[in-house]
């Protein structure tokens, strides 16, 4: 190079007092030198922007390490991601129902009959809490990520039903094996996939949440009842009351295997 | 720490490495920026062309060879991002560019420095255009037509007259 832009010419030429040959000769110039280019102003507050506007469109957002795991199993990266979204399988929502199991059992074991019935009375109301909350644009940050991804509606509920399920389970009987063994523990769960799968099947005609909180409120009542009228648990997990559960457990997934298309109807309720 | 050249970051960009793509818009989105300022006068549309340059050397960094200045090659990304706004809003650009009318301006002004600037300066305003656009940023004559708003044909003409004035007025 034979000759520099002074500071002083740059400065006319990016304010356009300079004439046109001479601003052709800088900008010759400034595709060949990095130490004049380096002289061009940079504002931060710009290249910042400008920078947030390029990595948008280039860089990947960042897969977490679920689902990392999940894609390496072989499941679809999209469904991966649509269900682990899901509000009820947050860190936070799994944590809670741990700490709140391990804490209802441990007072369980006390001996008091009380407890014991609140506990086995409030265990399947958890999946049916999670089911509620597994999809509609109130609770989802991701909602309009499950809108837009290539699953229809009822797969997409039917995934994260089952997900939010079979975690729920597993984090009620992980908290059984933490907290000490108490007899008849076990009993909430054939009532928790009843209730389940009807708020699944009325989840075919209205929101998932009404659907749950309706289905909650008519369990509690049911204990509520219970109790008053002076009955034992074993009315309400006995072996006949078990029995039921499981016909109510098959009649609502028939109900919801038959009504499938209802969920992705445009007038649908989700 | 060693400073990486702009040929080892553009490389490395290659290779998917975004910090590197980070590095050469920090280099080089200034004065990119202040280069299309020249060729159109609307901020944001420099600001979204620099942004599609760079994601455009993100997508095609595996076709810089290595030969020329990164320099040359990223104006010439530029330059064509820059086209491809003007192709997509032709129709909404009732005017020409602003600097179209600047460069007038100065032409008129007549200044001069030395023989082959004052030639260049004393060209119409029209002429200067198209020898800027072809000859100075490197554009097509398909190219210089959408950016200027005028056939190719006669982005022919035009460039075939401004060098016959240039060569009358050197010799």
């Amino acid at each position: 190079m034979i000759w520099h832009v002074s500071a002083p010419v740059l400065d006319n030429y990016i304010v356009g007092q300079i004439d046109r040959a001479a601003a052709a000769s800088i900008e010759t110039h400034l595709t060949a030198c990095s130490d004049c280019r380096s002289l061009v102003p940079s504002h931060g507050a710009w290249l910042e922007s400008s920078w947030t506007g390029v990595a948008d469109r280039v860089e990947p957002p960042p897969i977490g390490w679920l689902e990392s795991v999940f894609v390496g199993l072989g499941v679809k990266s999209h469904i991966a991601r649509v269900v682990l979204v899901t509000p009820a399988l947050r860190l936070a929502w799994l944590a809670a129902v741990v700490i709140a199991v391990v804490f209802a059992l441990t007072a369980a074991s006390s001996g008091v009959d009380e407890v014991f019935g609140l506990f086995l009375a409030a265990a399947p109301l958890i999946p049916v809490a999670g089911v509620a909350l597994a999809y509609g644009p109130i609770l989802d940050p991701g909602h309009e990520l499950a809108m837009a991804s290539p699953i229809d509606k009822f797969s997409l509920l039917m995934l994260r039903s089952v997900a939010v399920v079979v975690s729920s389970v597993v984090m009620l009987v992980a908290a059984q094996l933490i907290a000490p063994s108490v007899a008849g523990a076990g009993a909430w769960l054939l009532p928790a996939l009843a209730l389940s799968s009807i708020t699944l099947a009325l989840a075919t005609r209205l929101t998932p949440i009404v659907a749950g909180a309706g289905v909650s409120a008519a369990w509690v009542a049911l204990m509520v009842l219970t109790a008053l009228g002076g009955e034992g648990p074993d009315f309400a997990f006995g072996g006949t009351a078990q029995a039921v559960y499981v016909v109510l457990a098959a009649v609502a997934v028939a109900v919801v295997v038959a009504k499938r298309s209802s969920f992705n109807h445009r007038g649908g309720p989700l | 720490m060693l400073v990486m050249t702009d040929a080892e970051l553009v490389a490395a960009v290659a290779d998917g490495n975004s910090a590197a793509l980070r590095l050469l818009h920090e280099r080089h989105a200034p004065w990119l920026a202040a280069r299309l300022s020249k060729r159109c006068g609307d901020r944001s549309i420099v600001d979204e062309v620099i942004q599609d340059t760079f994601v455009s050397v993100w997508k095609s960094a595996r076709k810089y060879r290595g030969e020329g200045e990164v320099g040359a090659w990223l104006w010439s990304i530029a330059i064509r991002r820059l086209v491809d706004v003007f192709r997509r809003s032709r129709f909404s650009f009732p005017e020409r560019p602003s600097w179209f009318r600047s460069a007038e301006e100065e032409v008129l002004l007549g200044v001069g420095y030395g023989n082959l600037g004052d030639a260049l300066n004393r060209l119409s305003p029209e002429l200067l255009a198209v020898v800027q656009a072809t000859i100075l940023d490197g554009l097509s004559t398909r190219e210089a037509a959408l950016f200027l708003g005028i056939p190719a044909g006669t982005v022919k003409t035009r460039l075939m007259r401004a060098k016959r004035i240039l060569r009358e007025q050197l010799t």
